[in-house]
Order: structure tokens, then C-alpha cells, then sequence
């Protein structure tokens, strides 16, 4: 028997009011800890996918919904652009390079992208097996694909058109695997990747032409203003004659759509050129990640900065009723107290006694809080990876988290100071003949 | 108020009480006589309600301060005792019995035992504890909360927190007052028997006169100009 094990047997003596402390401190605790994880998460997780691109090009439509499908590929697409246009974006000399995607089948809710080999390399993906796709219908596919749907290198599959469950299925288009990636915490974990060359084939045999034709056909002329204007631009005699192949190139490949391209700039400068040209003197749009990304964090943030606030109040509210559940008590164990004294316990034995009471408390719902907060990251990871294939599998402890726990240590001892300047004043003799 | 000196000259001493004074305020000062207490032996002190009895023996037990004069407990004068040394000395030194018996009431009675070794700085014993109960019939309450006890056991479990350290002093507080006569004598036995198994000395302070055939030692406190006979 000692001190800290009457603390326990103490703060066990009375069920309900530790109970009612604990649950509030673990409430608060667990909400901020799972806050502070997916904030975390969903930030790395974002900011590892829009490294490398510094501009996004699309079809005409909202640019927040252009970025989360076309980087994070969670939205659907706001439309296709012309090949041809893009390319000839690309060409401009503020672009180190472009990367097209082009994307709107699934297999197995998985997202089916084409492009080019640049996007595996923009994330540095390794293979763990196979190689990449060499020829149209080879795919490549990411770590997560591979390991929930069970496809194997060798394995054929079919896509179905769109990005739910039961959309039509592309028949008698069987796509290979040739290869596995990594892990990468990217999005390609996520998706199947194969040439630009696979979703047109597809889509060449399955859409009647007359449509892309005619719709190509109105845009040429706007499509030649455009690389006219890029042109202007260019002050580069040998920039000028690439822009001739590729317009050479372009006219080959008339017609050709693809969903999104992303660019990465050569210099500062083309942040300040490249979006405004586009927006202004194309038919597509440009959306910067970065500056998207903000947008919407600082949209997330007013929401968790409104729950912190929350939790942090139910956690005051906890460090209020451990305060409350302490002072009562002490009414009734202030005799006790003497009686401890007249034994030979020394002041700062109960002093210790009290403060050990707070703190245990406060410790006990801290570490509560983090478990349920635990429990909550699984379940949200169960949630999501269903819908938004990510994943939520890092249970570290955050510096944050310590920063909490100090926060809530410091709680439980202010709850304590006051019962225990009650207790370092004690008249013994007063106490002991009151009773 | 002026209390009469009693004085009874012994060989060895366990208590030596010299020229003691106390005041709560100017109004209520207490003046108490010379005492000595010699080893393994009891004493009575019997005294009128108000007269300064309980006071007497929390300056004993050291809980008060005195105003003047010398407290020596085996030789021990406690009135020069800085507080944190009081209180070891007190926890190892000393066994209260309050008037009331009060317990942790978070803990079970072998619990509150063992608390009382731990704050007396004694080694962890459970046999000693288990002894102690078994002595005052109680070792099958070892794992019950006192205060779900009965009186009367409560009153025998408040003789087991005083002794369980074996104190050497042993001061015990109206332990009968609350008693019927059948168990009022019991636990003046138990008392005796508990402080003379462990050499201990005795003081009970008290205004039940149906002690005082019980010890052959005892003083009265009383007003100085009300002069009381001792037998």
C-alpha cells in the first residue's frame, strides 16, 4: 500500500464521477487526435499527388472539379479537350512538360487512365513485377488494384464505360495486365494504367465517329487561332519549328480527345502567363492544384477549426467535473486527510495524493481518447476505401498528439490545484475535532 | 484557567509533560499540570467537557503547538520537532484512538492496515496486520469496508489502525464514551491487552467515570480553584 495506490483506490471508490470525467476527456481527446490524423493524411496524401504539376488543363467547367479528377481522381471528369489543343499548349516554351490523361472507364469502381509512360515516372512508381505497357490494350496497375481485386499479371479484364458500377461494358476489348506497381501512397495506387492509344481504340470502335468529326471540325478554326497565339509568344526560331511537326502531328491525330492534361512549368513566369492565355484564348481552362488546394483547405480548415474548438471545450468541461468531482469529495475526505496526517503522512504526501488523482484521471481519458480516436481512423478507413481508395493505415503518434497530451495533463492538474490548497492548509486539530 | 499540578514521580519515562500552556485565543488558554508517564504503564486522565482534555492530547499527540513548556516522548522533546519530522515521529512513534473511529473509506481494513505501516515508514507486514485483527476478532472483516462494519467493530478496528505500528505511545481519545457498559469494559481490555503486548504505554483522556476503577493510575484536569481529590 502507498500513495499512488490509494489515488487508484480512491479515484475507483467513486465510479460515476471518474466514469463522467473520463468519458468527457476521452470525447474531446479523440475527436481532436482524429482531426488532427485525417487532416494530416488527406494533406500529405494531396500534396504528394499534385508534386510535379503545376497547372492542370481540362474542358471548360469548374476548376476545383477539374484538379480532384484529373490529379486526385475522385470527381468525374468536366468534360474532354482536344488532343491537338493540348499538344500544342505543350509546345509553348513556359512548359517543361505536359502529361495527358484521358479517363471515364472503370474496372471494378478502379479508374481506367490513359496516357502517357511520363505519368508512372512523375510519381517515380516502380514495378514490383512485370513491365509497362508497351502496346494499346496493356495495362499496368497500381499496388492497391492489384491487391483488392485480385487481378495478376497475365490476367485479362474488360473496362465498363463511366465511373460507377454497372455502366456499359466494353465488350470483346479485353484489356492485359503487363505489370504491378509499388506502393507508392500515390494516386496510381489507385488506378490502371495504360497507353492514350488503349481508350481510343476502345471508344473508335464503340462511339460512332460522326460526333467527334463534326464536333472537330467547329473547333479547328478556334483550335488554329490558338497555336496562333502561342506562337506570338514564342520568341524561339527552334521552338517556332517544333510547333510546326507538331501541328503536322496534331493534323494526324485529328479528332483524337483526351480528358485533361497536367503541366509542369519551366519557370515562375509561366504561372503568370500560361492560366490567363488559356482561360482566355482557348477553349479550355486551366486550374492551378495549388492554388485549388488552398482554397478548399482553407474551406476544410473553417470545419475543423469549428470541431477543435468543440473538443476543446468538452475537454475544459472534463477538467471542470474531475475539478467538481475532486472539491465534493474533499468535503468528506478532509477528515480523512487529518486522519492521514495523525498517521504520519507529510503534506506533501497528500498533496502528491491529490494532484496524482487529476493527473491519473486526466492520463487514464487521454489515452482513452486516443484509442477511440484510433477506432475512429478504421472506421473511416474502412469507410473510404470503398469510395475514395484511400488509405488510413498510419496509427504513429503525431507531435500533436503530445502537444494534447500536455494539454491535457496541464487540465487535470489545474482541476487538482484548488482541492489540493485546500488540503496543504489543513488545521489538523480543527479537522480532527469538527468530526 | 489555571489547572492544579498533579505530579507522580516515576523511574523511567515514556511521556514527561513540563509547564504546558496553550491558547486558542486570549479568552480560551489552557494551563496544563506537570505529567510523567512512566514505560509499559497507563494512565487515566479524567476531566469535565470544555476543560482542555481533547486540546491536552492533540499537544501530546503533536497536532497543536504548544505556547510553552516541553512535551518529551521517550525522551524525544517534540515541541522542537520541524512539522515533517512531527509527522514521522508522530507515525511511528504514536497510536491515536479517536473519540469517533474514522477510516479511507476508499479502502478495505487490511487496505487501511497497510496504509497505516506505509505513512508509519514500517516495512509492508501482513502478518502483523493479520495478528492485530485476529486479536480483536476481526480478521474475517479483512477485506470489508470498516464503515459497512458495526459499531462496535468499527470501535475495535479503530484500537487495530492505533496499535497496528506498535506504537510506543498509545492516546486514546473518549474510545467509550459512546459505549454501553458490557462493551465499554471490553475495550478497555482490548486496550490493555493490545498496549501490554506491545510494551506500549497507555493514555486515555476521558469524562467516563466508570474507567476509573479500571487503572490505578489517574489525574483529573479540573479549574484550579476547584481542587479534586485523585486516587
Amino acid at each position: 500500500m502507498n500513495i499512488f495506490l490509494l489515488s487508484l483506490k480512491t479515484i475507483k471508490s467513486k465510479p460515476l464521477s471518474t466514469g463522467l470525467s473520463l468519458i468527457l476527456l476521452a470525447l474531446g481527446v479523440g475527436l481532436i487526435s482524429l482531426l488532427l490524423h485525417v487532416d494530416k493524411h488527406l494533406q500529405a496524401q494531396m500534396n504528394n499527388n499534385i508534386r510535379g504539376i503545376d497547372m492542370v488543363v481540362g474542358a471548360k467547367g469548374s476548376p476545383l472539379q477539374l484538379i480532384l479528377s484529373a490529379v486526385f481522381q475522385v470527381d468525374v471528369p468536366t468534360g474532354n479537350i482536344k488532343l491537338s489543343e493540348a499538344n500544342a499548349l505543350q509546345k509553348n516554351w513556359l512548359v517543361e512538360y505536359g502529361i495527358p490523361l484521358s479517363y471515364g472507364d472503370t474496372y471494378q469502381n478502379f479508374r481506367i487512365v490513359g496516357t502517357t509512360q511520363k505519368y508512372p515516372e512523375l510519381y517515380s512508381m516502380k514495378l514490383a513485377k512485370g513491365k509497362l505497357w508497351s502496346k494499346s490494350m496493356e495495362v499496368t496497375i497500381g499496388a492497391a488494384v492489384a491487391e483488392k481485386s485480385g487481378i495478376r499479371i497475365g490476367d485479362t479484364f474488360l473496362g465498363s464505360h463511366g465511373l460507377s458500377e454497372g455502366g456499359h461494358v466494353h465488350e470483346n476489348q479485353f484489356y492485359t495486365v503487363t505489370g504491378i506497381f509499388k506502393f507508392s501512397g500515390t494516386v496510381i495506387d489507385q488506378l490502371i494504367v495504360t497507353g492514350l492509344e488503349s481508350v481510343w481504340d476502345i471508344h473508335d470502335s464503340h462511339e460512332p465517329d460522326e460526333d467527334h468529326k463534326g464536333g472537330s471540325e467547329a473547333h479547328d478554326s478556334e483550335h488554329l487561332e490558338m497555336v496562333n497565339t502561342i506562337e506570338a509568344n514564342q520568341k524561339d526560331d527552334h521552338n517556332h519549328k517544333e510547333e510546326q511537326d507538331h501541328d503536322d502531328q496534331g493534323k494526324s491525330l485529328d479528332g483524337r480527345q483526351i480528358t485533361a492534361m497536367l503541366i509542369k512549368f519551366r519557370s515562375p513566369m509561366g504561372m503568370v502567363q500560361l492560366p490567363r492565355m488559356v482561360n482566355e484564348n482557348t477553349n479550355m481552362q486551366a486550374a492551378l492544384p495549388n492554388y485549388e488546394l488552398l482554397k478548399l483547405f482553407s474551406l476544410m480548415g473553417i470545419a475543423t477549426t469549428t470541431l477543435s474548438g468543440v473538443a476543446f471545450i468538452v475537454i475544459l468541461v472534463s477538467g471542470i467535473s474531475v475539478f467538481i468531482s475532486l472539491y465534493l469529495s474533499l468535503r468528506e475526505r478532509i477528515y480523512e486527510m487529518a486522519l492521514l496526517r495523525t498517521y504520519g503522512a507529510s503534506r506533501l504526501q497528500l498533496l502528491g495524493m491529490m494532484f496524482q488523482e487529476g493527473l491519473l484521471v486526466a492520463l487514464t481519458g487521454f489515452i482513452l481518447g486516443l484509442l477511440l480516436s484510433r477506432v475512429g481512423l478504421v472506421a473511416i478507413s474502412v469507410l473510404l476505401k470503398s469510395d475514395y481508395h484511400y488509405d488510413f493505415s498510419e496509427f504513429i503518434l503525431l507531435s500533436e498528439e503530445v502537444y494534447l497530451l500536455m494539454i491535457t495533463l496541464g487540465i487535470g492538474f489545474l482541476a487538482s490545484l484548488i482541492p489540493a490548497i485546500h488540503v496543504a492548509k489543513i488545521n489538523l486539530s480543527k479537522t480532527l475535532a469538527d468530526a | 484557567m489555571k489547572f492544579i499540578v498533579l505530579t507522580r514521580e516515576l523511574h523511567t519515562c515514556m511521556l514527561s509533560i513540563k509547564s504546558l500552556s496553550f491558547e486558542y485565543d486570549s479568552y480560551n488558554r489552557f494551563e496544563f499540570p506537570d505529567l510523567q508517564v512512566g514505560k509499559r504503564e497507563d494512565l487515566l486522565v479524567l476531566g469535565e467537557s470544555g476543560i482542555g482534555k481533547t486540546t491536552l492530547l492533540y499537544l501530546i499527540a503533536g497536532l497543536l503547538k504548544p505556547k510553552t513548556g516541553k512535551i518529551l516522548i521517550d525522551d524525544m522533546d517534540i515541541t522542537r520537532l520541524s512539522g515533517k519530522q512531527l509527522d514521522g515521529f508522530r507515525g511511528s512513534t504514536i497510536g491515536i484512538v479517536f473519540q469517533r473511529p474514522h477510516f479511507i473509506h476508499a479502502l478495505s481494513l487490511g487496505e487501511n492496515l497497510a496504509l497505516i505501516q506505509y505513512l508509519g515508514k514500517k516495512t509492508a507486514d501482513p502478518h502483523r496486520i493479520k495478528r492485530v485483527l485476529d486479536s480483536l476478532g476481526l480478521l474475517s472483516k479483512y477485506h470489508v469496508k470498516p464503515h459497512l462494519l458495526s459499531q462496535g467493530e468499527q470501535q475495535r478496528v479503530a484500537i487495530a489502525l492505533a496499535v497496528v505500528n506498535k506504537p510506543k505511545l498509545i492516546l486514546a481519545d473518549e474510545p467509550t464514551s459512546a459505549l454501553d457498559d458490557k462493551n465499554c469494559i471490553k475495550v478497555i481490555e482490548l486496550l490493555k491487552s493490545q498496549t501490554g503486548g506491545n510494551n506500549a504505554s497507555l493514555i486515555i483522556i476521558t469524562h467516563d467515570q466508570r474507567l476509573k476503577s479500571e487503572f490505578n493510575d489517574s489525574v483529573s484536569l479540573a479549574p484550579k480553584m476547584e481542587m479534586l481529590p485523585y486516587s
